[in-house]
């Protein structure tokens, strides 16, 4: 075949631009750890990788979620501790009101520090979240759980969330954990323990003795419940990292370089580059000879 | 017997032919880097004469072509020129549909992830605020993706108009050459003829070939003639409606047209209409199924659940009419945009703690509900983002297989007639010594016809 100088020039010219477009596309993924940048590169890999971080971000987004219902449960516990404490000095004030010791202007004064009790847990237990909804009050987030004379005015219907693909909690507790549905409607035993103290009521105060230590033991419950849920929140949100660590490795399969191999290309090609290049200046050398 | 005049003409017709030699090299080393030069060679030619009379004469210089070569060179040039431009549109669509980082499936998955916060804190106006937003960011990038689709075919109809004008330009210039070529066979003229049969090829695709008579007649691959001889049909591009305002394309041939919209299926012209008509159209009708599905599914749920002010019946977007146009309409219901109160987080009839309607809101999340009831809506998403790029590496392929194809017809094109200067300094080398060789000649004859003068 004849092969005129100005076909040499050309072709070593393409094969240097060849080889120049292969160092090119070899150092883009060493520089930036990225081999899958567009959908061309690897049309199936990059689907996964996009697929994965968008995984990501809803996860991302999940951890908000998943911390303000955590707040959120921070802050029932506070009002059910307050609540316990409270429920728990009425259960001292009534073994000391059904004391024989005891008269009945004792029992006024202390019927005075059970009346402070009860509207310090009322106070509590119509506590508002960081975002302003009742904490206890279930559905009903808009209004007070609790009326003046601790009547429960919420409904008993707990929140849940997704805390995981797939996987919903349950994130919230509610007011009804104080009501007799749980056992004894607390805030009214308080109640009936004050209205007997002004009355002077001693079997009536035994009685308050028993269904405050129920009540006692109720709010206790209610702790453990909130623990249960914060136990599983928490460990929802390990999942959590754990399963975006997963996709961000997913992802980093999908679009990140093989060190190795991707060094070895460069180097590869590198030396392509070389070798076009010598052998340009070769045949240059040869024309202009001629 | 020959007279000394006879010699002296025979040596000058010698010399004039060796001119004729060094003129033809030079002109063959002066062009060796012009695109589409044909090398020449003189056309020497011994005289008849008698025994000792006869000498030289010289033609036109001739050629030295390849037919064959040329018409497999066009024949490459329509694939050519189709996946060359196919392969650099569709890059740059691929680099549109990625190049901003609020694409739909990113949409899609902050609109999911800001609806579980509503469903964790349905009072917080903050978080509600947020989820309207990151709809209202959905909506734009489905805007967004469906106007770079539409301003790319759009790009894609401009160049069809230019392109069917270049090539109508280049009908007439090869008619003209066609016509020029039959009064005087000059190789610069039968050169560019060539160039721009090879480019109009890769304009249009096509065939040429060059008849007995020496005309080239130049035929669309469904058979429409553009050039035949000295007369040419143009190509012309206008404005049809029934194709959505972009161009039809027609071969007009004096009062005769002929509609080749979807006939030209090689040449930048085949790309571009394949680009418009198919791949971007697709895309268009992908992207506002895609839009119509989580618009009317997620509209679904939003109107049966109840906002925070009791309202129900809302819609979270704008309810699409139909498909087509689905994503340039994409909008979030202006109620929800003015106040997020309006937002669905409820359950009918329940308290407005209730979270219900977030609830079913996230679960369209994995529900199959695009593409006719086989993917999610970020697969989907995902998916047609994906096949861009698929297409991209097949054109990519094409391309590089039709560069090699063609690089490999223009080595043996240029191996037949391409100028090596080697060669041309060898015959400028050969004719200048003939030259010299004749002038000695010339000046022996005229030292005898002298000498002869001299004794008389």
């Amino acid at each position: 075949m004849r092969i005129t100088e100005r076909r040499m020039l050309l072709q070593a010219a393409r094969q240097v631009g060849q080889a120049r477009e292969r160092v090119a596309v070899a150092a883009g993924p060493v520089s930036s750890g990225i081999e899958v940048d567009r959908p061309s590169d690897d049309p199936a890999r990059w689907a996964a990788g996009r697929r994965a971080r968008v995984r990501l971000q809803v996860g991302d987004l999940r951890e908000k979620a998943i911390s303000a219902s955590n707040a959120r449960l921070s802050e029932s516990d506070r009002v059910f501790g307050t609540v316990g404490h409270v429920v728990s000095r009425a259960r001292e004030l009534a073994v000391l009101g059904a004391n024989g010791a005891q008269n009945a202007d004792s029992r006024r004064a202390t019927a005075g520090e059970v009346t402070a009790l009860i509207g310090e847990a009322l106070l509590a237990a119509n506590s508002r979240g960081l975002d302003g909804e009742f904490l206890l009050a279930g559905r009903r987030g808009d209004n007070p759980p609790f009326d003046a004379a601790g009547v429960y005015q919420g409904d008993d219907s707990a929140r849940t969330i997704e805390a995981a693909e797939g996987n919903r909690l349950l994130v919230t507790v509610t007011g009804s954990l104080f009501t007799a549905a749980s056992g004894v409607d607390i805030f009214d035993e308080m109640v009936q323990f004050r209205d007997a103290l002004l009355a002077d009521d001693i079997p009536a105060i035994q009685n308050a003795i028993g269904a405050l230590e129920e009540g006692v033991h109720q709010v206790s419950l209610g702790r453990a419940q909130i623990g249960g849920l914060q136990s599983s929140l928490d460990a929802a949100e390990i999942a959590r990292v754990d399963f975006e660590m997963v996709l961000a490795e997913v992802h980093q399969r999908a679009v990140e370089i093989d060190p190795i191999e991707a060094a070895s290309e460069l180097a590869l090609s590198t030396q392509a580059l070389e070798a076009a290049q010598a052998l340009t200046e070769r045949i240059a050398q040869v024309v202009k000879a001629v | 017997m020959s007279s000394l005049f006879g010699l002296l003409d025979l040596g000058g017709s010698a010399i004039q032919a060796q001119n004729a030699g060094i003129a033809t090299a030079a002109n063959n080393s002066a062009n060796v880097n012009t695109e589409g030069y044909t090398r020449q060679r003189v056309d020497l030619r011994a005289n008849l004469g008698s025994p000792v009379y006869g000498g030289v004469t010289f033609g036109d210089p001739l050629r030295v072509g390849d037919e064959l070569l040329a018409g497999r060179q066009r024949d490459i040039g329509g694939s050519s020129g189709y996946f060359d431009r196919l392969s650099t549109i569709l890059l740059d669509l691929e680099g549109v549909m990625t190049a901003a980082e609020g694409d739909i499936p990113a949409g899609l998955g902050e609109l999911f992830g800001n609806l579980n916060n509503v469903a964790s804190s349905p009072l917080d106006p903050q978080v509600r605020e947020a989820a309207v937003a990151s709809a209202e960011r959905l909506a734009f990038a489905f805007r967004q993706q469906a106007d770079e689709v539409t301003r790319s075919r759009e790009d894609a109809d401009e160049r069809v108009r230019d392109t069917a004008s270049e090539a109508s330009g280049l009908s007439s210039e090869i008619a003209k050459l066609n016509q020029s070529i039959q009064l005087q066979n000059d190789p610069v003229l039968l050169d560019q003829r060539d160039q721009f049969a090879l480019r109009l090829a890769e304009l249009v695709g096509g065939q040429a070939r060059i008849d007995d008579d020496g005309q080239m007649r130049f035929l669309l691959d469904n058979g429409s003639v553009l050039v035949d001889g000295a007369r040419s049909a143009s190509i012309e591009a206008s404005v049809d409606t029934a194709l959505g305002g972009f161009s039809r394309v027609e071969v007009v041939d004096g009062p005769h047209r002929l509609d080749i919209t979807r006939k030209i299926n090689s040449g930048e012209l085949g790309a571009d209409l394949h680009f418009r008509d198919t791949v971007t159209s697709d895309l268009v009708v992908e992207i506002d199924q895609l839009a119509f599905d989580v618009a009317t599914n997620l509209n679904a749920v939003h109107r049966a659940g109840q906002a925070l002010n009791g309202t129900t019946g809302q819609d979270l977007f704008v309810e699409p009419l139909a498909v087509s146009g689905a994503a340039t309409s994409f909008e979030v219901n202006s109620v929800l945009s003015a106040d997020a109160v309006f937002l669905a987080s409820g359950t009918v009839g329940q308290a407005v703690g209730d979270n219900g309607g977030m609830l079913a809101l996230l679960n369209t999340k994995e529900q199959l509900l695009a593409s006719g009831g086989t993917r999610t809506f970020v697969e989907e998403s995902v998916r047609f983002i994906s096949n861009i790029g698929q297409d991209v590496r097949a054109s990519v392929v094409d391309q590089k297989f039709h560069d090699a194809q063609r690089n490999s017809i223009e080595a043996l094109r240029d191996s037949v007639s391409g100028v090596s200067l080697e060669e041309e300094l060898n015959r400028l080398s050969q004719f200048q010594h003939a030259s010299e060789a004749n002038m000695r000649f010339v000046q022996t004859i005229d030292q005898m016809l002298s000498r002869m003068i001299d004794t008389l």
